[in-house]
């Protein structure tokens, strides 16, 4: 039997400060340390707990050691304790945090959904975005396991395939047949939808947004005649950034045996047409029937 | 025993004890020290020790029990400690019970300054502890609780000068260390009433007492008179002038706090 493989480790700050616990003379070293790390557990618990009162300067506690532990672990050093203590030691815990912040920052800059709307333009949208995120990450107890640097990777790579995939749309929209769609909020995954569907249609100009009526005339087209999708897919790519093409040879495998199936098939075109408005052409539809 | 020695191991003892509450285990170091070595060690102790741990040593022992520290500490090393008298105050317990902390701050000022009866220590102590902004404002705390009274005094001193005043027509328990300090220190004096009645100028405006009744004189009398802060207030500013890690200058060799950079 196979034993699940499961890594439990601390927090990287307190590796590193037990890594400095063995070092010889550590006594002004630990001194200075100790006066950086209670500095910024004032400054957290004033920002984003409380600091009047126990639980708040608590919370900032854990706060400032996941905070720290994160500037370590995406800093560019040897995995050892003894690197992570040198590091937190030439640059200062203060600076260091600095860093586990500015990830935050970053990650937080980046689309959780493939979802774009006015509201996240909000500075208070934003700010509550970070606070969020600070604390989902960097909550870290030096007693027990820390995973925030898994989950920050994660979170990372996820993002980066939204803020892509969002890329692709914008493309697509400023593409479209009918002049650039001007729209503050975006439903990123619709409009690759919609492309990829009006697409197989052959060698056409963009579609990034439609009516009810635009699909009615694409399934009534498509059924009439014989159709290389492929073909009309391939005309499709050969417009698109190659960097898209990843997202786009995705959405195609996951249509050919199912919606563009159906589209082909001799199912009512009454049902094929809810199916996509419901399913695939989300946000990106025009109320109005012309 | 050489000048130069400044036990230091004493010294941590000592403020082991203290932090961990046991002021009276400290101050039986004291006197051990004291029977050890000598008054003067106690004293350069006490100066070595980081005000905040003075403070919290001082204020256990004010008013009844006496304690070698009280006696002993150096008006320096008190004038320092002083900033760190209000860092307990809640500003809860401020808002509900100024007198309490008025008293225990009289107390613990009463206390060292008349444990020993030696004018130069006084003076002294009164010297370097109204040198500095929370001495003065820790004073004025004492005085506003009996603000008609150092009105009385003060005008007297203002007219008949320090020397022949005196004798008031109360006997609150303030007026005795008030008089002190208008006779060793003329400067502090008029640092006190000055952190006490903000608007006053001598000779032009009449030093006016606040009461809760005369809300309609408040108009008048924010323009004749010079009106004295509350308990309330001063606790409050005395308060704040607490000195926090944050704002303490870095010491030497260390790098800056980046402050709330930290979250840029």
């Amino acid at each position: 039997m196979k034993l699940a493989h499961i890594t439990t480790r601390a927090p990287h700050l307190v590796q590193a400060l037990e890594a400095l616990a063995q070092r010889a003379d550590h006594e002004e070293a630990a001194q200075n340390l100790l006066d950086e790390l209670s500095g910024i557990t004032v400054l957290v618990a004033r920002k984003f707990t409380n600091d009047r009162t126990a639980d708040g300067l608590l919370e900032a506690f854990y706060l400032t050691v996941g905070c720290i532990s994160l500037g370590i672990s995406r800093a560019d050093i040897p995995k050892e304790d003894e690197a992570r203590l040198s590091f937190l030691l030439h640059h200062g815990a203060e600076h260091v945090f600095q860093m586990g912040f500015r990830h935050i920052k970053e990650l937080s800059a980046l689309p959780y959904v493939t979802f774009v709307s006015d509201f996240e333009n909000d500075p208070f949208v934003q700010q509550r975005n970070v606070k969020a995120l600070f604390s989902e990450i960097c909550r870290a107890d030096p007693n027990s396991n820390w995973t925030g640097d898994e989950v920050y990777k994660r979170e990372w790579l996820e993002r980066q395939n939204n803020q892509k995939i969002i890329g692709c749309a914008k493309w697509l929209r400023q593409k479209h047949y009918a002049g650039p769609v001007k729209d503050t909020d975006l439903d990123a995954h619709a409009v690759i939808a919609i492309a990829v569907i009006f697409a197989i249609a052959g060698d056409a100009p963009i579609v990034a947004r439609i009516g009810q009526k635009d699909l009615e005339t694409l399934i009534q087209g498509v059924r009439k005649i014989p159709l290389d999708i492929e073909a009309g897919w391939n005309a499709l790519l050969r417009k698109v950034p190659p960097q898209y093409h990843a997202i786009l040879h995705e959405r195609m495998d996951e249509y050919r045996n199912t919606i563009i199936k159906k589209i082909l098939s001799k199912t009512s075109i009454k049902t094929v047409i809810i199916e996509i408005q419901k399913n695939y052409a989300g946000d990106e539809q025009e109320v109005d029937y012309d | 025993m050489s000048d130069k020695t400044n036990f230091p191991a004493i010294s941590r003892q000592v403020t082991e004890l203290v932090l961990a509450g046991s002021t009276d285990h400290a101050e039986d170091a004291f006197s051990e020290t004291a029977e050890q070595f000598g008054d003067l060690a106690v004293v350069t102790v006490l100066d070595s020790l980081a005000p905040e741990v003075a403070s919290m040593h001082l204020s256990a022992f004010d008013g009844g029990k006496l304690s070698l520290a009280t006696l002993l500490i150096s008006p320096q090393a008190w004038a320092e400690s002083l900033a760190f008298f209000a860092a307990t105050w809640g500003e809860d317990v401020i808002e509900d019970e100024p007198e309490m902390l008025g008293e225990s701050l009289f107390a613990h000022i009463h206390g060292v300054i008349f444990a020993s009866d030696e004018p130069e220590r006084r003076a002294a102590l009164i010297h370097y502890a109204l040198s500095t902004d929370w001495g003065t404002t820790a004073f004025a705390v004492l005085f506003s609780t009996a603000t008609a009274e150092i009105i009385e005094l003060a005008n007297d001193i203002y007219s008949r000068g320090v020397q022949s005043s005196g004798s008031t027509t109360s006997d609150h328990d303030v007026i005795p260390l008030a008089l002190e300090i208008a006779r060793t220190d003329s400067d502090a004096w008029d640092r006190v009433l000055f952190e006490l009645f903000p608007g006053w100028q001598a000779g032009e405006k009449q030093l006016h007492a606040l009461s809760e009744d005369q809300d309609d004189d408040v108009k008048i009398a924010d323009e004749d008179y010079a009106i004295a802060r509350t308990t309330k207030e001063l606790l409050l500013r005395l308060r704040k002038q607490v000195p926090s890690k944050s704002v303490r200058t870095p010491q030497k060799g260390r790098r800056p706090s980046l402050g709330e950079d930290i979250f840029k």
